[in-house]
């Protein structure tokens, strides 16, 4: 287990930005765990699917989720309820990030603060929220 | 944007949106949402989601059509018992959960409220998959047809008018019920519950009439009930808390065996025969946080006072008790025994942290307060004492010493003692 822990990757973005990143932090994206495990993967790691911006913001919440695991402070809700602080647009973006990555519990945590956000609202005010640049 | 997301994601973000209005909004939204929506599983109609029965009957019959697996149904608002029959038979296997408000339930061919109408119940059998069913205002004065439901664990039935038969057969039907609730109900006089894996039972029956109750549930932790007037509970049983009441009328007799796991005990009422009470409290030695508040005793007609609870052999008796909440005439009776002056010098109360006293009357002042004095004396674990003065009678010239007394007995024990 300690040899992987320290084992570095490198995860590319749709739009070319390169994030150099723990082994144990990218295998929290179940799509990266499998590419690894069937050795599939070479150093780095291309996401087509993914921005550099949303890339990175789920990178930092894995990192802080890995290292509370590991006995850091805070709590997990904390962490979890810090990621969603976001405007409606950039947690569509994040919520298709994660589905594309494959960190189930983001894509749950998400598509929730998604409900939430939605509910009670009219039908124009729920497709104004959707659609934000238009 | 919108369509960014995948179609995955928009089923899950409905599943997480119950509201019939917001899940109707959502259809709206767009062709991907809509197509959506049949992934919905748990729908919730608030109780104005309509202006008229027969737009509830449709709207929700159109939403229920529409969706594939239906596991959670809550129906607030208004609905013709004809349409409840449609909407569970499209979902028979996939229902688990089922609230509905019958109260409001309209028999469509009899234009009101069907006599002994078993029959707008039955149609729930069909959802043989159900593991909580909750039901308000229904009338259950005819045994409904419901076969089995094996995994239902969690009955709630809310203001109910019920009968004898009925509810046995009904209870009958639910074999593996962990959590049981009838309350705000009437229209019983004996009630049997015999469950093999009945953990949480919550009774609590209107009206001053004598109802008597027998429990048989070997897993039983937590039973609390108000309304009986004969309470049986068979001795094998895992009881931790227990909370019996009687609002009105008259409390003859209870009948728990051996208490041997209870840490919270509750007695409360306007009339308890002096058996009834001294048998729970000796069947409770081993009880940890204690409410009485029973206002007389008394197995007739005529309202008694308590007779002397000797204080030394009270708390001798009750040794783990940690909380102790006592109310006027039977804090009065803790008071009146002679064995205060004899106390034995060995004497301890060795877990009390915490009493609560409500005083109602200034009479026999001094006894009560050496009652207090003695509780703080002896209790080496006690960290606070609330006494709660309510409607005692100003025109009695005692009244005023009373509360001097008190207020001295306060000052000199501040950093316990608190007056509300």
């Amino acid at each position: 287990m300690a040899s992987y822990e320290r084992r570095k990757v490198t995860l590319k973005s749709s739009d070319g930005e390169e994030f150099l990143v723990e082994e144990a932090v990218a295998m929290e994206s179940r799509m990266i765990r499998y590419m690894i495990w069937d050795g599939l993967a070479g150093d780095v790691i291309e996401l087509p699917g993914v921005k550099g911006k949303f890339l990175s913001m789920i990178i930092d919440f894995c990192k802080k989720r890995v290292a509370w695991a590991a006995g850091g402070d805070g709590t997990l809700e904390g962490l979890k309820s810090d990621f969603v602080k976001v405007d409606l647009g950039t947690l569509i973006h994040l919520s298709a990030a994660s589905f594309c990555l494959k960190t189930n519990d983001l894509v749950d945590l998400t598509s929730q603060t998604l409900a939430n956000r939605i509910q009670g609202k009219t039908i124009d005010e729920i497709c104004r929220a959707l659609n934000p640049e238009e | 944007m919108m369509d960014m997301l995948p179609d995955a994601i928009i089923q899950q973000i409905l599943s997480h949106i119950s509201n019939a209005r917001d899940v109707a909004a959502c259809s709206c939204v767009s062709k991907r949402w809509k197509d959506c929506v049949p992934y919905s599983p748990s729908l919730y109609f608030p109780r104005n989601a309509f202006h008229s029965v027969s737009d509830a009957d449709s709207t929700i019959s159109r939403i229920i059509s529409i969706v594939v697996h239906l596991e959670e149904l809550v129906v607030y608002c208004p609905f013709s018992a004809p349409s409840l029959a449609s909407w569970i038979s499209l979902h028979n296997s996939s229902l688990r959960i089922l609230e509905l408000r019958m109260d409001s339930a309209v028999d469509k061919f009899f234009g009101g409220r069907a006599e002994g109408s078993g029959g707008r119940v039955d149609c729930i059998g069909a959802a043989h998959n159900l593991e909580t069913l909750k039901l308000w205002g229904v009338s259950l004065t005819k045994s409904p047809s419901w076969g089995v439901f094996k995994r239902l664990k969690t009955l709630e039935i809310i203001g109910a008018a019920l009968c004898d038969d009925a509810l046995k057969d009904a209870i009958k039907a639910c074999p593996n019920l962990t959590d049981l609730a009838l309350l705000a109900c009437d229209g019983v006089t004996t009630v049997s519950i015999e469950l093999e894996w009945l953990e949480r039972c919550r009774l609590d029956f209107l009206g001053p009439g004598n109802c008597s109750l027998s429990v048989n549930s070997m897993r039983l932790q937590v039973l609390e009930i108000q309304g009986f007037s004969w309470v049986r509970v068979n001795k094998k049983h895992k009881l931790r808390s227990l909370c019996i009441s009687k609002n009105t009328g008259r409390l003859y007799g209870v009948d728990t065996g051996k208490l041997v796991d209870l840490e919270h005990l509750s007695l409360r009422g306007v009339q308890w025969s002096w058996n009834a009470i001294s048998s729970v409290l000796q069947c409770a030695s081993d009880v940890k946080h204690l409410v009485m508040k029973i206002e007389f005793c008394g197995d007739f007609e005529t309202l008694q006072p308590f007779p002397e609870i000797d204080l030394v052999e009270f708390f001798n008796n009750h040794p783990k008790l940690i909380t102790l909440e006592i109310h006027g005439a039977m804090f009065a009776a803790l008071c009146q025994k002679n064995s205060l002056r004899k106390l034995d010098s060995s004497f301890v109360i060795p877990n009390l942290e915490e009493v609560l006293v409500t005083v109602r009357s200034p009479l026999n002042a001094e006894q009560k307060l050496n009652t207090l004095e003695s509780l703080v004396d002896f209790s080496v674990k006690l960290r606070k004492m609330v006494i709660r003065i309510s409607q005692m009678k100003n025109c009695h010239e005692t009244a005023d010493d009373f509360f001097e007394e008190i207020c001295r007995f306060k000052y000199l024990n501040n950093d316990i003692v608190h007056i509300e």
